[in-house]
């Protein structure tokens, strides 16, 4: 404030021809915590709201991209198995992993692959599994589908997108996917709650003198 | 689960790959976890079925052949183990349920070494899968030391052996379905497996990172299709 300003502020007599400014009647220390408080309540309740707002739009994303899943699973199921299998098969998977999220053994892969019928429910998960990589790859830019999917989510435990695909959870791995900013140590909590202390161990594996690999316990000083 | 007791799978189909012989893909290399038939094992009396136990690592000494002797158990008919005892008893037995069709044990009180030739002509009723195997070494380490190694420990030891067997498994049955020798087409494999890729890297080494696997397996497809 300029000294000009002070002269319409009824001066005193004291104030007159000084040079520094002087500031206007403020409030108490009980008034700035008054409204230090309500603003702090006003902020949490716009923060609570906006949390509140993410979470249902996450939900209603996840809903969504579940929809679009099976949507996408239901026209490829019908298409022959064999192609599907071929195109997973195309995408580096090995076949023991395809017959895990297939559900049979080994063996009945086999027979489908020479054009043994599969069972409905069989032939879906078939049919999910090629639609779920469409979609990463297509969607959300993996460029290679079977190596993400086979690799440890986290580095403190084996769980891979594979494991979850087996768990029936395709709706985790498609948030890992599209990225949106999601933790893949909460999707874990998700899946496998526990799974921290569950993998937690004191023995590593380790390269031994003759090259082969071992396994020993931790040494605690390193 | 305990980080005190030994693990259990969820069900008898998370141990094998084949639970008889008309499942067993002949194509697949011999490995650990493979129960055979009519076994004369060393110092035990009779023949049998026997299961072999030499680590995945160690039963190549040339990374080819068999080294000259392998190390089996006995595998007998059992009583049934209740998954949920697997943890806290049941020490001497690697426990084999519905292995075919019935409930067998591989008892450890019971091995030898056997001539691995004699496996090649002996009919394979069996093979674990890579999880199966973490099991079946877990037991046997603890029978032996008492020491508890976890599953997920001894898969990432072993995880690229068993890649290879895939691998190997399924270059094998194409080549021979276009009528090449299987030896020849072994052989072959293992010559392009240890070869060293575009990016400098051998290809059996990639196998160590499961993140490159998936590449290599296009990688191999490609090239048998070429």
């Amino acid at each position: 404030m300029g000294k000009a300003d002070l002269i319409g502020q009824s001066p005193t007599g004291a104030s007159i021809g000084r040079y520094w400014d002087i500031d206007p009647p403020t409030r108490t220390i009980s008034d700035v915590v008054e409204e230090a408080g309500h603003l702090r309540n006003r902020t949490k309740m716009l923060a609570d709201d906006t949390s509140q707002l993410h979470l249902s739009v996450d939900v209603l994303h996840s809903d969504a991209l579940a929809v679009e899943l099976q949507a996408s699973a239901n026209q490829r199921a019908r298409e022959d198995l064999t192609g599907l299998l071929q195109e997973l098969n195309g995408l580096g998977f090995s076949w023991r992993a395809i017959a895990r999220i297939a559900q049979v053994s080994v063996p009945a892969l086999r027979k489908w692959r020479m054009g043994s019928p599969a069972t409905g429910e069989n032939r879906r998960r078939v049919a999910q599994m090629v639609a779920l990589c469409q979609m990463a790859s297509d969607k959300y830019l993996i460029e290679d589908v079977a190596g993400w999917l086979e690799t440890p989510l986290h580095a403190d435990a084996p769980i891979t997108g594979l494991d979850l695909l087996a768990g029936d959870r395709s709706d985790l791995v498609l948030r890992l996917a599209c990225n949106r900013g999601e933790n893949p140590a909460q999707a874990l909590d998700e899946f496998e709650p526990g799974w921290r202390g569950r993998y937690a161990s004191a023995v590593e594996v380790f390269a031994a003198p003759d090259g082969l690999p071992g396994v020993r316990l931790v040494d605690k000083e390193d | 689960m305990s980080k005190e007791e030994l693990e259990c799978p969820a069900s008898a189909s998370d141990l094998y790959l084949a639970a008889s012989p008309e499942e067993v893909e002949a194509a697949r290399p011999i490995l650990t976890g493979d129960v055979f038939s009519g076994v004369t094992v060393p110092g035990l009396d009779g023949s049998g079925l026997a299961i072999v136990l030499t680590h995945p690592c160690s039963m190549r000494a040339d990374g080819v052949n068999l080294t000259k002797r392998l190390f089996m158990a006995r595998v007998s008919p059992s009583e049934e183990v209740p998954i949920g005892k697997w943890q806290t008893g049941h020490f001497k037995v690697m426990p084999l349920p519905e292995l075919l069709g019935e409930h067998y044990s591989a008892r450890f009180e019971e091995m030898g070494l056997v001539e691995s030739a004699s496996l090649l002509t002996a009919e394979r009723v069996a093979c674990m899968t890579p999880y199966g195997v973490n099991l079946l070494q877990q037991r046997f380490i603890w029978y032996l030391t008492r020491f508890l190694v976890p599953t997920h420990r001894l898969g990432e030891a072993t995880g690229a052996v068993f890649e290879e067997a895939d691998l190997q498994e399924e270059w094998v049955v194409a080549t021979t379905e276009r009528g090449e020798d299987v030896s020849e087409s072994a052989r072959a494999f293992h010559k392009w497996v240890r070869s060293i890729d575009d990016l400098g890297v051998s290809r059996q080494k990639q196998l160590e990172d499961p993140q490159r696997r998936a590449g290599l397996r296009r990688q191999m497809r490609s090239h048998l299709r070429d």
